[in-house]
This record gives structure tokens, C-alpha cells and sequence, in this order.
């Protein structure tokens, strides 16, 4: 178990040694540099050289990806441009939000479409099962920034039940912080449900046609024993798969609904950070991000073979 | 007390048509007032102070607590303003009126400035006011570890050096410059990077830099980064005795400010609307209706807003097209939808709420359609397309390229609208890579700076937009002169020039627009927009 | 019900067909024919409720919204419809290679391909298109390549699955070099896994470039887009909700239609999911 551990460890070493290659890269290809966005229209090319040494953008790229990386080795991200914070700071503050809303949203989403799947997966072919296939397509169809400005609408702007941006955490407000989360947690759960549901369907629907299920019914077994003690368990493994799969894309997706529900979230903060070409700030973000999927990935792996004995590590 | 000297575009009351929109407003700022009041930090700021606390919104806390420091942003630059002064402070005509010295001799040849200073100022910590101090901020300033952003306006490299400062007595101070210069005391009141007058106590012991200690009404009492910054007022502030003008004339600070940064304008609105901040900056398109507890305060800036031509493009390289392009369109009618009637169309690149304003700067192009066609003909224009870059992160700039876009077209030239992303469009507009542009310049406290950075040779600096060794001479002629009116005669003299060159339309000069809370008195605007907490009280 | 699951597949089926064929056909339609010009402003009629003179209303400049998501559909088509090209060309090139040469170049090339797939796809193509800047082509080269990994990864699947098949390793006894075995048995048999991949490839590449759109790094403005017009009227929803009513829901049927369609192919071609959708 350990030695794949740190065989499948090692293996992300290089996936991420690229990935920074690329982010660095990547945000310095794009036009402008922050020291003469920050000067706008001002004509004082002193200033600028003297801006661009204090950021450290005056020397050559290669040197300055080596003082990154060798920060970054030393756990030191490096300060923001623009804000003059340490990347890491801001990305502790930020982080807590993004998370917060796509953990609320894939735990609230696996409540309702774990059974779902499994109750669709029962009535294979039945009404029932129709309805929850078609609801969960068009579902899937309906684009979370979409569902989230008409949920604005509805409960901000409409019925005045919900704010219509913002964020408290909860160490400060408490229970009242809750009223922030709730549409945009809404607004993505929508889709996360139709995925999960389906996957759920699909595994739920190969293990019932196991023979191992029929023999249960024969034995006489409750079908509600049949489904939650011996489908359940066993159609979960390739769920889980694929809520890993969606836990990662949502961490990268947090900017748009971000963007639509004003909260202060890492999503927010890297697309404001490549607007103002805050170059420490998208570096660090996008390397936590790839470094968050790397991570769920393994997780997901190593949990996998609990629901599925027939893999040994 | 700030009537701004020229005719400015009038104070409007603002409304929405819509009664529901009022209605459903007020239950949001109650719902939203009720979130927030539940949801407050425990740091318990909220909770009512001793002195009254006045609340401004920024939109993003300042970097630094250093004047004019390289790594300032436009909200260092507004909350020291309260904090520090200079020998010398702008009034709202952009004027130069004294505040730490009372009185300067200039002396013939213009190369020594003799500063009579004020007497029993003090600093924030008690110390009293000396010639020393001024001597010692001076050379704290140039020195190259301080980070300071315009030492090149006292080094000789955009402005005269200063080649000795001297102190003969306690309340006098000799500047000896190498050449007369008509922009040495102005450069002393640039708010990016004022000659702050501070105590050294403002540093350690090693020189390093850790808070201001200046002689200015407001004390920087607390700074907590990201969140907020807290003046208190200066319990042993000398008040001059003129009226209050701009950042000069009397300040009698009444209240706490503390500046608080909220990102969002959206989230600054309700945050004002339930009581929670008392004033804030707005633009056109989020003003709230009209309501018995805030009022929108107007007035005008000194920002031009402009579409820039490249004169070095094939086409336009033609003063001919240039021209038909500033004839084709009724400039004033785009300007009074683009800014809401707020603001009027200002063909020079002088503001219009400048003392330096003068009848010649409000000659601007007449819309002559006939004259448009006569002129595409005898430049050969053929309907090429000409590309208008804009982008999404201004609103006006971006309503005034759609406007002129269609508006153009209509004319009979071929315009097409090229979006960008602001970061982008500042590396072009930096690099001359455009045909056309709508942009806005940042406020320059005199017109010598903003024609000094338009003018210039293109092909050694690309971000110059016109590019006239005549104007740029006219322009260096009067380095030296002091003179009100024999500079007002030099820019008016530019600007006919400019008119007849066509290197740009320069359109307007966007308006400051200020939320405040009825709460509130004594809240006035002027063109530099920089927040003014003295003589504000709040009930 | 015997005939039941059938039906109701054959029922998604047509649905989906006549909702994507809805789509295509206004994509073309609008080549020829909108009832206005959909960058055509009119200061008169700003923000105007839906009425017979504007079904779906108008906008911020008094542009009909039914003209600029007839003209939206052409956009997100294109768009999408090629980016699913350049990716299916590219992935399936760069996969199929990868997984018939095997060896040191295939474990290099995976683990390349892996380290883009830590990307997540939105933002790669978010990083492209700030580097290019907002252009319709931008849109279509960074969708594809954000997109190129997984296809890769299909084709490399299923090339790797077939290496050792014996017709394979038959036709490079004969004598027949590796780019000819390539082509013809290899890359036959990846075509049904990579439709059915395709078509859920096609929703998502439209939904992505509404989400660029969105967040202004699409197709720039003027040119009408449907995410486009949902940021456009994200301020005004408060006094003119038709302004994204109709684009988002525009954007809904849409994907509707193509998901539909797209299980529905999924049915036809995959033997293993015969007794489910």
C-alpha cells in the first residue's frame, strides 16, 4: 500500500514540475506586464525600469522561473504585484470560500443523486427511471452561471429572501454566514447532481444484473436489503471516480460563478490576477489548483479498492 | 465651500423612473442591512466609537504607507493626502497656494526659492515643525533606498536640479535649482508622490521606513492590511485661516475616517445604503434612485477621456481622414450619452475646471458632414476598414467606441470595433500598436504635463500621440516661465495647433461622481478627485 | 414493458435530433435572415420589454435580442463544431501514434499528456485566450487544445488495446510499414469510442465558450455571443430580466438537445449499455 503510495507520489513529481513550466510560461506570454499596467498612460520610462526591478521583471525569464522555483521549494510564493501580500496569504483567505461552496455543493449533490441513481437504476426502463434520466439531462443542460444570475433574480432581487452577493466566513458570522451560500451552492449543485446520478445509474444498473443480486433475492432478502447492504456499496466505486473527477473540476471552474456571485474565492482572484498580470499570485494559484487535482486523483485511487475488493493494491 | 471657478456641468438629481426598483431597494438595504449587521467582524469596529467615525469605501486597500512610494496605488495616494502636507497645496482650480510655507521669493534668474515657513505647526508625535525637517524629507526622498517614484523631478531628469538645500534659520528654506522651472512648486503637490514634509521620526533608527509622521490633520493611527486603514484627527492641528480650496485653505478635522476595502462597487452601494459606510466613489451606470438618507454629488474631473488616431498608420498618416473623422460626428451629442449629461464636451486637453481654462480651449469640432465627404474624397478614401479598440472594463470608454463606431459608419467611414482586454489594450496604446482608440487619461495637475506626455517624437517614444516639433518647442519654452497668463497664452496656442493637427478627439473630462450619506456634511468634489476628510462632520 | 426502453431511446433520439437540427438550421437561417441587424443600435429603445416589434425585447443600445441569439447560434456553432474538429484531429493523431509506437516515446508522451489534464480545461483555454486576446479563432484553438488530451487519451486507449491484435501484428509481418498499419486497422477501430466521445465533446465545447464568453474572453464584442449577452445583462437584471432570460435559455435547449442526441448515439453504438441509456 505505501510503496504505491509513493509510486503514484513520484509519478505527479514530474506532472508537476510541468505544469509550472507551463504556468510560467503561459502568463508571461500574454501582452503587457504588470509594472506598465500599473503606470497606464503615464510617460516615465524611469519609473517603469524602476517598477519593473522592484517586481524583479527585469531579469531574463529563465533566471526567473529558478528564483521562483527556488522559493517556491522553500515554501515562499512569493508577493503579489498588486496587493503586496504574500501569494500564500491570499490564497489561504481565498481558498476557504471556493472550498466551502464545492464541498457543500458535491456533499449536498451526492445526497440527492446517490439515490436517485440507485432508485433509477431499480426502475430501469420504468417511468420512474425515465424521469430521473430526463430531469438529470436537463439538468446537466442548464448552465451553472446561467442558474445562478436567475437565482439572483429570484431570491435577491424578487423576494428579497437572500443577498445577492458577498461573503461572510463562518468564524466570524456564524449560522448567518450560511445566507451567503446558498445560491451559489445551489447553482452548482444543479449540475453535479446530473453527473453523479447518472454514473450512479449506470454502476448501480451493472451490479444489479449481477448474479450474486439474484441470488440475494432468491435467498429472500428485502429489496430495500438488496439495495442499500449489497448494490449500494458496490456501485459506489465508480461513482466515487467520477465526484473525484468533478470535485477538481469545480475547484478550476470557481471563477465563473465566483465572478456572477461577487465572492472573494481563489477562482475570482486568479482571473482578477491575470486581468491585472499579477504574475506571483496566477502562479501560485494555478499550481495549487493542479496540485489539488493531482491530490484528489490519488485519493480517489487509494479509496477506490474499499468499494471494489477485486483490485488489490 | 468648493465652487468650482468655471462653468461646470450642473448638479443633477439624480432618479429612476421605475417606483418598484425604489421600492425593492429599500427592502434589500433593510434585508442587506440586517445581513451585515449579523454579520460583522468580531474586530467590532462596528460597534460605536468614541469620536464619530466616518466610513469611506476603497476598493482595494493601499500597498504602502509611504508617500509617492514605487509600490503605491491610487488609494495611498487618497489616504495620505489627509495625513501629510506639502510647502505648498493645490486649491481646486489646480491652482498653487501655500500651506507649510506661508510665503516664497522667487529670485530673478528664477534659480532660488526662498519659503517663509509657517510657525508653530506641529508634527503628529508633538515635535515642532523646522526648517531641518523640510531639509531632512528632501533628502530622504532622493535617496534611491526610499523608493521614491519622482525623483526625477528634482534630479534634473524631468525637472530642474536641486542643487542645494539649505536651512538658514528655523522658518526659512533655500532651494537653489541649476535652471528656472515653472513646475517646481506644482511637482511639490503631485498626489502620487507629493514632496511630503515629515518628521524623521517616520523612520527607525536604521533609516527603514514605518509610519508617516507628518504635520497634516489626520494621524495614520491603525493599519490593518487588506481590511482597513484608520486616520484620527490631529488633536494639535494649526488650521490656516484662507477658506478651504482643494487640498489647501483651512481643515478642521471633526471625526474618525477609516477607509475600508470593499472590492466591489456593487457591495460598496449597499453597504452605504444600510449605514454600514457613509461615503463612497461611483460611477454612472450603479447610481442608486434618489432617497432621503444619501445624495449623489457631482463634479468635474480632470481626466480626458479621447479617441486617440495613429498618425503613423498608412491611412491615417492623412490629416485629411483624421479631420473627416473628427467632423463626422456630433461630438457633443456623444459626449452628453456616453456621460449621462454629466459632463460637456471639452475639445482641449486642458480641463475645462483648470484655472488655465481659457475661451481659445473651448473651440472644439463642429459636426459638417459635406465638408467630411469633400474631405474623403480628395484623400482617396475607399471604405477601408479602420479598427477602433476599446474594451469591456471602462464603461464609458466602451460606450463611446460603440457610439462612434456606429456613428462613423453612418458617415461613410468604415469603422469596426476591435474589444480587448484593458491589460492588452494598455500594452498597445503603449506601444502605438492601434488605428483607432477610445482611452482616458489620467488627471495631470497642470496642462505643461499632459501636453508634455502626449507631445514627443514617435518614432523614439511610441506612446506619444502627437508628434509636432513646432508644438514641442512652443511647449519647452515656457519650462522656465512662471507667468499665469503668458502660459494660458502658450496652451490655448497648443491647443489651436492640436485642433488644426487632428492627432486626437479629445472628448471630455470625466466627471467625479460621490456617494455620501445625508449623515454626512461638508462632503465636496473637486478634479482630483483625492477625498478631503477635514471639514466633514457626521451626525 | 419490453418495447418501453427502446422507445424511450428511440424517443431521446428524435428529441435530440430535432433540437440540434433546430440549432443548425438558425445558425444558417441567420446568414440570410435576421428581423434585425444583430449589432444595430437604436438609443430609442433601450431596454424594451418583449413586444410584436421585439419578440425577445432589446438590450443596454436597443439591439434586438432575438437577432443576436439567432446570431449567437451561428457563433457557438462554429465554434463549437470546430473546436471538436481540431481536437478529434489532433488528439486522435497525437493518441493513436503515442499508443501503437509504445515504448519510451508513449510513456513520455503520457505523462505529458497527464500533466495537461491537470489543467483544468476551462483554464487552459482561459490562459490561451489571454495570450491571444478575444478573436472567434483564439476561442476554437484553445477549446481544441484543452480538449486534445482526453481524445488523446481515447485513441491512445484503444490503440494500445490493439497493438498486439492479430491482424495487426499480421499486417506488419506482411511487410507493411507502421504508418499504413496505423492508418488502416488502427484508426478504424477508434472512431466508435471517439464519436461517441465527440458528441458529449460538442456540448461541453459550446458550454465552455458560453463560459469564456461569460467572462469576457470569448468571441469579443460586438459580435453577438450567448454567454456574451448573459454578462452584458447581469447589471440590468433588476429592470430588464429578458436580457439574459433568453440567451441562458437559449444556451439550455441546446445543450438539451445535444446531450439527448448524444446519449442516444452513445445507445446505438455501445453494445454494453444495451440494457440501460
Amino acid at each position: 500500500m505505501l510503496s504505491y503510495i509513493i509510486k503514484r507520489l513520484s509519478m505527479a513529481v514530474p506532472t508537476v514540475f510541468i505544469v509550472t513550466l507551463l504556468v510560467f510560461g503561459m502568463i508571461r506570454a500574454i501582452p503587457g506586464d504588470p509594472a506598465s499596467l500599473m503606470l497606464g498612460d503615464l510617460n516615465d520610462p524611469a519609473l517603469l525600469q524602476q517598477m519593473r526591478h522592484s517586481f524583479g521583471l527585469d531579469q531574463s525569464i529563465p533566471a526567473q522561473f529558478v528564483i521562483w522555483v527556488s522559493h517556491l521549494l522553500s515554501g515562499d510564493f512569493g508577493m503579489s504585484i498588486v496587493r503586496h501580500q504574500p501569494v500564500l496569504e491570499l490564497i489561504r483567505e481565498t481558498f476557504p470560500v471556493t472550498a466551502e461552496i464545492v464541498l457543500a455543493a458535491t456533499f449536498l449533490a451526492c445526497v440527492i443523486a446517490i439515490p436517485a441513481g440507485l432508485f433509477a437504476a431499480w426502475m430501469q426502463n420504468r417511468r420512474g427511471d425515465l424521469a430521473v434520466v430526463m430531469g438529470s439531462i436537463m439538468l446537466v443542460s442548464i448552465p451553472s452561471f446561467w442558474a445562478g444570475i436567475l437565482l439572483i433574480w429570484l431570491f435577491g432581487v424578487k423576494l428579497h429572501l437572500l443577498p445577492t452577493f458577498g461573503y461572510q466566513p463562518f468564524s466570524q458570522a456564524g449560522w448567518a454566514s450560511l445566507k451567503y451560500l446558498v445560491l451559489p451552492v445551489i447553482a452548482v449543485t444543479l449540475g453535479e447532481i446530473a453527473v453523479v446520478t447518472r454514473m450512479m445509474r449506470a454502476s448501480s444498473i451493472e451490479v444489479l444484473r449481477l448474479e450474486y443480486i439474484a441470488h440475494a433475492r432468491a435467498k429472500g432478502l428485502s429489496e430495500r436489503r438488496v439495495l442499500l447492504r449489497h448494490t449500494l456499496p458496490n456501485a459506489f466505486g465508480p461513482t466515487l471516480t467520477v465526484i473525484g473527477l468533478v470535485l477538481g473540476h469545480l475547484l478550476a471552474g470557481g471563477a465563473v460563478i465566483e465572478t456572477v456571485f461577487t465572492l472573494p474565492g481563489m477562482g475570482r482572484l486568479l482571473v482578477e490576477s491575470i486581468y491585472s498580470r499579477d504574475y506571483p499570485v496566477v502562479q501560485g494559484c494555478l499550481l495549487v489548483i493542479a496540485l489539488l487535482y493531482v491530490l484528489t486523483n490519488l485519493v480517489v485511487d487509494l479509496l477506490y479498492p474499499i468499494f471494489d475488493p477485486r483490485l488489490k493494491l | 465651500m468648493e465652487i468650482p471657478v468655471s462653468p461646470t456641468p450642473r448638479l443633477l438629481a439624480l432618479r429612476r423612473v421605475e417606483n418598484r426598483w425604489i421600492h425593492s431597494m429599500k427592502r434589500v438595504a433593510i434585508a442587506g442591512a440586517l445581513a451585515l449587521t449579523t454579520a460583522l467582524p468580531a474586530t467590532g469596529w462596528a460597534a460605536a466609537p468614541a469620536l464619530p467615525e466616518i466610513r469611506f469605501a476603497i476598493n482595494t486597500d493601499t500597498t504602502t504607507s509611504m508617500p509617492g512610494n514605487v509600490l503605491r496605488n491610487t488609494f495611498t495616494d487618497e489616504i495620505l493626502a489627509n495625513v501629510i502636507e506639502s510647502l505648498v497645496a493645490l486649491k481646486s482650480d489646480l491652482s498653487v497656494a501655500p500651506m507649510l510655507a506661508d510665503s516664497w521669493d522667487i529670485s530673478p534668474d528664477g534659480k532660488q526659492y526662498t519659503f517663509h515657513l509657517r510657525h508653530g505647526v506641529l508634527f503628529h508625535d508633538g515635535t515642532p515643525f523646522t526648517s531641518a525637517d523640510v531639509k531632512w524629507s528632501f533628502d530622504f526622498f532622493m535617496k534611491p533606498q526610499s523608493g521614491y517614484v519622482c525623483r526625477g523631478n528634482y534630479d534634473g531628469h524631468r525637472g530642474p536640479k536641486v542643487l542645494a538645500v539649505t536651512t538658514p534659520d528655523p522658518h526659512t528654506v533655500v532651494f537653489d535649482l541649476d535652471r528656472p522651472s515653472a513646475l517646481f512648486l506644482t511637482h511639490m503637490t503631485e498626489p502620487r508622490c507629493p514632496l511630503a514634509i515629515l518628521s524623521h521620526a517616520s523612520v527607525d533608527k536604521n533609516g527603514a521606513w514605518l509610519k508617516p509622521v507628518g504635520t497634516g490633520p489626520f494621524v495614520f493611527s491603525e493599519w490593518k492590511q487588506g481590511q482597513y486603514v484608520l486616520l484620527k484627527p490631529f488633536a494639535q492641528y494649526q488650521s490656516r485661516t484662507e477658506a478651504p480650496s482643494g487640498l489647501a485653505g483651512a481643515k478642521h478635522p471633526q471625526a474618525d475616517v477609516r477607509f475600508v476595502a470593499i472590492p466591489d462597487e456593487a457591495a460598496q452601494v449597499s453597504a452605504l445604503m444600510s449605514g454600514q459606510i457613509d461615503v463612497m466613489n461611483i460611477s454612472e451606470n450603479n447610481l442608486p434612485p434618489a432617497d432621503p438618507h444619501w445624495h449623489v454629488i457631482v463634479g468635474p474631473g480632470a481626466d480626458p477621456a479621447a479617441m486617440l488616431m495613429q498618425t503613423r498608420d498608412p491611412l491615417l498618416a492623412d490629416v485629411r481622414i483624421r479631420r473627416a473623422i473628427a467632423l463626422a460626428v456630433d461630438l457633443p451629442g456623444v459626449v452628453n450619452a456616453v456621460s449621462g449629461g454629466m459632463a460637456r464636451y471639452n475639445s482641449s486637453l486642458t480641463p475645462d475646471a483648470e484655472a488655465f481654462y481659457t475661451a481659445g480651449d473651448a473651440v472644439g469640432y463642429k459636426q459638417n458632414l459635406p465638408e467630411v465627404k469633400r474631405l474623403l474624397a480628395a484623400a482617396g478614401y475607399a471604405g477601408q476598414t479602420l479598427t477602433l479598440e476599446t474594451n469591456r472594463r471602462y464603461p464609458h470608454m466602451y460606450s463611446t467606441a460603440v457610439y462612434m463606431q456606429s456613428l462613423l459608419s453612418q458617415a461613410g467611414i468604415n469603422a469596426k470595433l476591435q474589444v480587448v482586454e484593458w491589460g492588452t489594450q494598455v500594452n498597445d496604446f503603449r506601444s502605438g500598436h492601434f488605428q483607432l482608440m477610445s482611452f482616458g487619461y489620467s488627471a495631470r495637475i497642470e496642462p505643461a504635463l499632459m501636453y508634455g506626455d502626449v507631445l514627443g517624437d514617435k518614432s523614439k517614444n511610441p506612446m506619444v500621440q502627437w508628434d509636432n516639433p513646432k508644438a514641442r518647442a512652443l511647449l519647452r519654452s515656457i519650462d522656465g516661465v512662471s507667468d499665469p497668463s503668458a502660459r494660458k497664452q502658450v496652451f490655448q496656442q497648443l491647443h489651436q495647433m492640436m485642433m488644426d493637427d487632428v492627432p486626437m478627439i479629445v472628448l471630455y473630462d470625466s466627471p467625479d461622481l460621490t456617494l455620501v450619506s445625508n449623515r454626512l456634511q461638508g462632503v465636496t468634489t473637486w478634479p482630483l478627485r483625492l477625498k478631503r476628510f477635514s471639514n466633514v462632520t457626521k451626525n | 414493458m419490453p418495447s418501453s426502453p427502446k422507445r424511450a431511446r428511440r424517443a431521446n433520439l428524435v428529441i435530440g435530433a430535432v433540437l440540434v437540427g433546430l440549432l443548425l438550421l438558425i445558425a444558417v437561417v441567420n446568414l440570410v435572415y435576421t428581423p434585425y441587424g444583430p449589432l444595430d443600435v437604436n438609443i430609442h429603445a433601450r431596454y424594451a420589454p418583449p413586444s410584436l416589434h421585439h419578440w425577445f425585447g432589446t438590450d443596454e443600445f436597443g439591439r434586438d435580442i432575438l437577432s443576436r441569439i439567432m446570431s449567437g447560434a451561428g457563433v457557438s456553432t462554429t465554434v463549437s463544431v470546430c473546436s471538436v474538429l481540431f481536437a478529434l484531429l489532433a488528439g486522435t493523431s497525437i493518441g493513436a501514434v503515442c499508443g501503437y509506437a509504445g515504448g519510451w516515446f508513449d510513456r513520455l508522451a503520457a505523462m505529458l499528456i497527464d500533466a495537461l489534464m491537470a489543467f483544468p480545461g476551462l483554464l487552459l483555454a482561459l490562459g490561451i485566450m489571454t495570450v491571444v486576446g478575444p478573436s472567434k479563432w483564439g476561442v476554437v484553438v484553445a477549446l481544441g487544445l484543452a480538449y486534445t488530451p482526453s481524445v488523446s487519451r481515447i485513441a491512445r486507449g484503444a490503440a494500445l488495446s490493439l497493438r498486439q491484435r492479430d491482424f495487426v501484428v499480421a499486417s506488419r509481418t506482411m511487410g507493411n510499414s507502421g504508418a499504413w498499419t496505423l492508418l488502416r486497422h488502427v484508426l478504424p477501430h477508434c472512431v466508435a469510442p471517439l464519436l461517441v466521445f465527440s458528441t458529449s465533446l460538442f456540448g461541453s465545447a459550446l458550454l465552455a465558450e458560453s463560459a469564456l464568453s461569460f467572462l469576457g474572453l470569448g468571441v469579443p464584442a460586438p459580435e453577438p455571443t450567448w454567454g456574451g449577452m448573459l454578462a452584458d445583462g447581469r447589471t440590468a437584471i433588476d429592470q430588464a430580466i429578458w436580457v439574459v432570460l433568453f440567451p441562458g435559455a437559449a444556451i439550455s435547449l441546446a445543450l438539451f438537445g445535444i446531450n439527448l442526441f448524444g446519449d442516444g448515439v452513445r445507445d446505438l453504438l455501445d453494445p454494453r449499455m444495451k440494457g440501460g441509456m
